[in-house]
């Protein structure tokens, strides 16, 4: 890195995500000058920092407001990092990929800014990565969950033992090429229904 | 007769939340997709850039793009090797520019038609103190049709559209909160945005478009020229299955079915009646009005028309008013393709025959 670090603007409302972009960026020695979590202000904020870049989540609506600052003046940054880094299609598939967008002041090279634009990649990867993973999480609770309780209704209705009550689930699981989750929900739904 | 050997089946297509998206939800919904052998998923965008860059990038195969974003590409992506074409103009006007109801209760106008309404604006930034803010004024993309009918409308009032008046740009659906708060004092967006400001008595609708600019070319059937080269059968059939949409939508009695099945919540998720406004050509320039004939508001595609069929110089129309805002490059002209809306009409015709004889 020369004296003179790379500067960036960062926009994302997800403040999680945002900083550990931050972190990752300025371990890496670039120079953070702000962390908007909307385009409030956005182009209040370019005209007085001056970002070489600015980094700004895929699916912000607010990517338009920045487009119109390239068009207008040429001075401010332009959507064109993602592009043009490493020869073009593949790079921007993974940014896509990724979420994120990038716009970069006019006179800089593509390789200047492609590795910052690749660190804040990995970051939102691992953000979407983690996110999954909670996700997943909360799904495998909610299904265990559903699970226990048609089993429960299963041994009271029918006075059965929990271990009837399990295999019941999973004979009419497989009986009806259907997980056993799908049998618990309707098995729940059925059995909630006062009986006559 | 059987369907065409389409390359890629499953495909996905982009559009945002406005009434001219209509030709891919109605193909969807008539199973007009599925009739021509494609199995189409459709994504709804909240950004032109996140649209396009989901395009170039792949995650999508085709969308529904304002006309002039493949022509001016190289202007908002230097840098970009792709390239957007079309074969099919979706349709044409479909956009109007709202005052904000605190700004045109100040005007007193002679007449609430675009005329009355912009010199009446004229004489209220004439007579505005030095000092004061000029007025803000938005539209949605900087080389938009909007922005070259708004600039048009205030030039022809003689309000210097770079000096008078602040221009911005904002995403569609942004629009009318920020009217509402006081941000901008008018924009230039497509319906039904326009009417949904007018009903809730948050603007008053100056014009809409088609009364400046007749048929002009709004939005277009965008793919990547990487993708047309691999997929041309497949790009046909989308093709044919879109301008079918776009027959079934020119006929006006099918206007109500469509602002009925626009409005659900995973389209435009909006009142029927705002949506159907501007479908049944009706303006409501302001709350409590009875609505006035505004008759061609959509043009869409159709095959015994012009509106559909995109050609070089229709092209070079557009991006000689895109070169009022921004120089831009004209080579351009050719990535509006004649020759592949008539094998569209083709193929269709073809397909009528062969069906009427069996």
């Amino acid at each position: 890195m020369t004296t003179n670090p790379i500067s960036i603007l960062l926009v994302d409302d997800q403040s999680e995500r945002a900083a550990m972009v931050s972190e990752q960026l300025s371990a890496a020695g670039y120079n953070l000058l702000a962390q908007l979590s909307s385009a409030e202000g956005l182009l209040y904020q370019v005209e007085k920092h001056r970002p070489d870049i600015v980094l700004i989540d895929i699916e912000s609506p607010d990517r338009d407001i920045l487009e119109s600052l390239s068009v207008i003046n040429q001075h401010n940054p332009t959507p064109v990092a993602m592009f043009s880094a490493r020869g073009g299609a593949d790079f921007i598939s993974s940014a896509v990929d990724a979420g994120v967008s990038a716009y970069m002041a006019e006179g800089l090279s593509a390789e200047r800014v492609a590795p910052a634009i690749e660190i804040a990649m990995a970051q939102f990867r691992s953000y979407q990565q983690l996110r999954q993973s909670l996700e997943r999480t909360q799904q495998q609770l909610d299904e265990r969950k559903i699970i226990e309780r048609a089993k429960g209704l299963l041994m009271a209705r029918k006075n059965i033992s929990e271990q009837a009550a399990h295999q019941t689930l999973r004979t009419l699981a497989m009986n009806s090429n259907s997980t056993m989750r799908n049998v618990a929900e309707q098995i729940v739904t059925h059995l909630q229904t006062p009986a006559r | 007769m059987s369907s065409l050997q389409v390359e890629k089946p499953k495909l996905k297509l982009l559009y945002l939340r406005l009434t001219d998206s209509a030709p891919l939800i109605i193909a969807h919904e008539l199973g007009l997709f599925e009739q021509h052998g494609l199995q189409v998923t459709l994504k709804r965008e909240t950004s032109w850039a996140t649209l396009r860059d989901k395009l170039i990038g792949g995650a999508a195969d085709a969308a529904a793009m304002l006309a002039p974003m493949p022509l001016t590409l190289k202007q908002t992506l230097p840098n970009c090797e792709e390239e957007l074409l079309s074969g099919l103009i979706l349709s044409c006007n479909g956009n109007g520019i709202t005052l904000s109801s605190d700004l045109y209760g100040k005007l007193n106008p002679q007449s609430d038609d675009a005329d009355g309404v912009g010199k009446a604006l004229k004489q209220f930034i004439d007579g505005q103190a030095s000092d004061t803010a000029p007025l803000t004024f938005a539209s949605v993309y900087p080389f938009a049709s909007h922005t070259l009918q708004l600039r048009h409308w205030l030039s022809s009032a003689g309000i210097n559209p770079d000096t008078d008046v602040r221009l911005q740009v904002l995403p569609p659906e942004q629009m009318v909160d920020h009217l509402r708060r006081g941000d901008i004092d008018g924009f230039c967006v497509g319906e039904p945005w326009n009417t949904f400001a007018a009903l809730e008595g948050i603007g008053v609708i100056a014009t809409p478009n088609n009364a400046l600019m007749p048929a002009m070319p709004e939005k277009v059937l965008a793919v990547t020229r990487s993708w047309h080269e691999a997929n041309p059968a497949t790009h046909m059939a989308l093709r044919a299955a879109l301008l079918e949409a776009c027959g079934w939508l020119s006929d006006r009695t099918n206007r109500r079915d469509a602002a009925g099945i626009l409005a659900r919540p995973e389209y435009l998720n909006l009142p029927d009646d705002v949506v159907a406004a501007s479908l049944n050509d009706q303006l409501y320039r302001k709350q409590d009005m009875t609505p006035e004939q505004n008759t061609g508001w959509h043009l869409f595609a159709h095959p015994q028309t012009d509106h559909g069929r995109p050609s070089p110089q229709k092209a070079r129309e557009l991006l000689a008013l895109c070169n009022e805002i921004a120089p831009v490059d004209t080579d351009t002209v050719e990535l509006f393709h004649p020759d592949l809306y008539q094998q569209t009409l083709d193929y269709l015709r073809l397909r009528e025959m062969h069906t009427s004889k069996s």
